[in-house]
């Protein structure tokens, strides 16, 4: 048995026991090193013509960027914001290859997470989840692998509430999943006994 | 912005609050993407960072319903109370994670900027923006409970010297 300390130098000890890999760091540092670009850049322009043009380029692109973002369909709004999510492949907050472990854990949820028709035959394995939303409303990200290949897919479930994803294809209905592509990834979305789905996978096209 | 050590130390912030890995990382990911996308005065900028990864997790445990953050009582506080007097309690070094485990989020705050950052209650209240009797409230609680728990009337896990 370890002998005893004071409760500070104990809780010093524990808690700079824990530290962020060099993987974790690597990658916050990334976050930082794209923002000091971009201020780098913004910095750049010291003369004023130079400020004055990129500040009327930068309207100009914002009109456009604000007019196609309020364009898009709600499946590429959809496909846009599950593609960014996957990116990032933040921590599961539940780590498990059972779905009846996952309905137990997300238990804030209006609904019970399922196991689609479309991935019942795909050999694919569930390896854990995490809280997360789509366009506001809340859901569950589920994390599936394929062994074969090492592709790791996300697949989003949340409630299907008809006001806020109208239009999208129904399973039940004979509908087939639509594709959208974003970020480099293919995003399928559709919708099956009443809940939404969407599932990331590498982009064939 | 922010070098290798401050972003251990706020990785160690987040951890105290979380006491988990995975979500310490996570709630630090999200707040640098949060203090990128906003403007604040890069002299504050750890403090806002701590700020949001706070915030942030009071939110999840609240959406999540693990804790309920609850208001403290500062009636039964005595008049001599510091938090120095925590370092009267010598533990047993292999119960510090359940030490940990058993602490309210808002105590575990305390510990991190008592035995990290070695602040005094004052300055940790000046830091949190709270009164110093809350404070001393929850440091109060926190010794009774930690006794209660933790002394199993030998002194062989945990003593008050």
């Amino acid at each position: 048995m370890k002998h005893k300390d004071n409760l500070k130098n104990v809780m010093r000890e524990h808690i700079e026991k824990h530290s962020l890999s060099d993987v974790q760091l690597e990658s916050l540092l990334q976050i930082k090193k794209s923002e000091s670009n971009e201020k780098t850049r913004i910095m750049a322009g010291s003369n004023l013509w130079i400020l004055l043009t990129a500040v009327f380029v930068l309207a100009i692109g914002n009109v456009f960027y604000f007019n196609f973002t309020n364009d898009l369909s709600l499946d590429e709004q959809i496909g846009n914001e599950v593609a960014k999510n996957h990116i990032k492949l933040k921590p599961l907050e539940v780590q498990t290859s059972s779905l009846q472990v996952i309905r137990k854990y997300f238990t804030e949820l209006d609904f019970i997470p399922i196991d689609s028709e479309i991935l019942k035959s795909s050999g694919k394995k569930l390896i854990g989840g995490r809280y997360c939303s789509i366009q506001g409303v809340t859901a569950a990200q589920l994390r599936i692998k394929d062994d074969k290949t090492g592709q790791i897919q996300s697949l989003y479930q949340t409630v299907y509430d008809p006001k806020v994803f109208s239009g999208l294809p129904e399973l039940n209905k004979n509908g087939k999943p639509v594709t959208v592509y974003s970020k480099g990834l293919a995003v399928d979305i559709w919708v099956e006994k009443g809940l939404l789905f969407a599932l990331t996978r590498e982009n064939n096209k | 912005m922010f070098d290798k050590e401050t972003l251990q130390k706020l990785y160690r912030y987040s951890y105290s609050l979380s006491c988990n890995e995975a979500d310490a990382y996570d709630l630090l990911q999200d707040a640098i993407e949060k203090f990128i996308k906003t403007e604040v005065d890069t002299k504050n900028s750890t403090a806002y960072i701590k700020k949001v990864i706070y915030n942030s997790f009071v939110d999840d445990c609240r959406r999540k319903k693990i804790i309920d953050f609850e208001n403290i009582e500062e009636n039964e506080l005595p008049a001599d109370f510091d938090i120095q007097t925590l370092e009267t309690i010598q533990i047993n070094e292999n119960l510090a994670e359940q030490i940990m485990l058993s602490l309210e989020p808002d105590e575990r705050e305390i510990i991190y900027y008592w035995a990290i950052e070695g602040f005094s209650t004052s300055e940790i209240a000046e830091y949190l923006g709270k009164p110093k009797g809350t404070i001393l409230s929850k440091i109060y609680r926190m010794r009774h409970r930690l006794i209660e728990q933790f002394n199993d009337g030998s002194n062989e896990i945990l003593e008050v010297i």
